[in-house]
């Protein structure tokens, strides 16, 4: 009986799942470094601030929609309205198509926030954050999949390219920088 | 000539047909090994969950036992007086999308015809994520109504958690999050979004304790209540 060669099985997995999951590597990848520094940026959205100066803004205090829509046609924003409201007495928030319009109706600072989606990054994220749970169990199946993986690649070679040669060592240092992390700064 | 030519054909058909049984096995050989490979991903797909079929009888035991649930309304005006009676109910309810959390969308805040005033909806798997696009739109939301009751024992408990450092603080910084407009903690203008995505200092979440036994107090209740929708669907109203 032929001796079953398990490495070369072992090979075959790593291969054929490194084909099948490459896309998903690269979304997990892209977008956890792009959430990873969510302080720095918005990984989403392109955000674009516009700021002016609004004279005589005591007008737009209790403002009608219609009245508000005079304020956009002002900033250019014509047709962006969607709604507004006062978060507090003398501060206009209006919402608009992507984006948003604060205005200070005492001193007539203006402020537009305006959003535009990142090409690829917005549906990256959109991808990383569960968008559906037909999705979470494709995102598990692959989070198995890197399992083995992780584990096919570190028996891949045997020698001194494995486990018993420098792989070991790199493995080693692999497991202890998240070690010392956890016990230097957790 | 004739039969070189012959000879030549033969030995190009029986070198096709070699390479012919070549391929068969190679093909072969492929074939094992994908259907391996696949075998692999079927067995992760299994592990991960996947439930055995039901037989014939369960499924209709089970159609029996199923009853067909309509959501029960509930008007965001009305909020506080109708949601002690609808907790862990499948309600649906309708209003203005006034803010998107922008660390991945995983809530947001409704409110009706008082700004100030805002209903916590929580993104879940089936609901899918919020984005920031949502924001001034018209939304109904359907999805389980959950309450968190904050009582003096969860006060204590809060505050031990806040003075060791202990999770607690964030936990309880979500949970109660009302979202309400003239609140501190309102986004009140742009660089006030992005200040409500910073954690706040110890002091500030005992001051925020403080503030709950306050209001605590006030109510004459033996709890507050702190409601939140979890999203199982959303639709914009046109």
């Amino acid at each position: 009986m032929a001796k079953f060669n398990w490495r070369k099985w072992n090979r075959i997995i790593h291969r054929d799942f490194g084909y099948f999951f490459f896309g998903m590597t690269l979304i997990y990848a892209l977008s956890g470094i792009a959430i990873n520094h969510i302080d720095d940026w918005n990984p989403s959205y392109q955000v674009e601030n516009a700021y002016y100066e609004i004279t005589n803004p005591e007008q737009f205090k209790q403002a009608s929609p219609e009245k508000v829509k005079e304020l956009l046609s002002l900033v250019d924003e014509d047709g962006n309205y969607k709604k507004h409201y006062y978060p507090r007495p003398g501060l206009l928030k209006v919402f608009l198509k992507k984006g948003s319009l604060v205005l200070n109706t005492q001193t007539g600072d203006a402020s537009i926030e305006k959003l535009s989606r990142r090409p690829l990054f917005f549906y990256l994220n959109y991808l990383h954050y569960n968008p559906g749970s037909w999705w979470k169990w494709f995102s598990d199946i692959f989070a198995g999949a890197l399992i083995i993986l992780a584990i096919s690649g570190i028996i891949m070679n045997k020698g001194k390219k494995g486990l018993k040669g420098r792989g070991s060592v790199y493995l080693i240092l692999g497991i202890a920088i998240p070690l010392i992390f956890l016990l230097f700064y957790r | 000539m004739l039969s070189r030519f012959s000879l030549k054909i033969y030995y190009c058909i029986e070198r096709r047909y070699c390479v012919s049984m070549h391929c068969e096995k190679t093909k072969s050989k492929t074939m094992k090994k994908l259907l391996f490979s696949l075998a692999i991903s079927s067995l992760i797909w299994v592990s991960c969950g996947n439930q055995e079929p039901k037989s014939q009888g369960q499924q209709a035991e089970n159609q029996e036992q199923v009853a067909a649930v309509a959501p029960k309304a509930l008007d965001i005006d009305n909020f506080d007086s109708l949601a002690p009676n609808l907790v862990d109910q499948l309600i649906e309810i309708s209003g203005t999308c006034m803010h998107t959390c922008k660390h991945g969308g995983t809530k947001m805040f409704l409110s009706g015809n008082n700004p100030d005033f805002r209903v916590k909806v929580m993104a879940t798997d089936e609901s899918g994520n919020f984005n920031a696009e949502m924001e001034g739109s018209d939304y109904t939301v359907i999805g389980i109504l959950d309450e968190y009751k904050v009582d003096n024992a969860e006060l204590d408990k809060l505050e031990a958690d806040v003075r060791s450092g202990e999770q607690g603080e964030e936990e309880m910084k979500h949970k109660t999050h009302e979202g309400e407009g003239n609140k501190e903690g309102e986004h009140a203008d742009h660089q006030g979004d992005d200040q409500d995505q910073n954690q706040g200092e110890m002091q500030e979440q005992l001051e925020q304790i403080n503030h709950l036994r306050a209001r605590l107090k006030e109510s004459g209740k033996d709890h507050l209540s702190f409601y939140s929708i979890q999203a199982k669907s959303y639709k914009e109203k046109k």
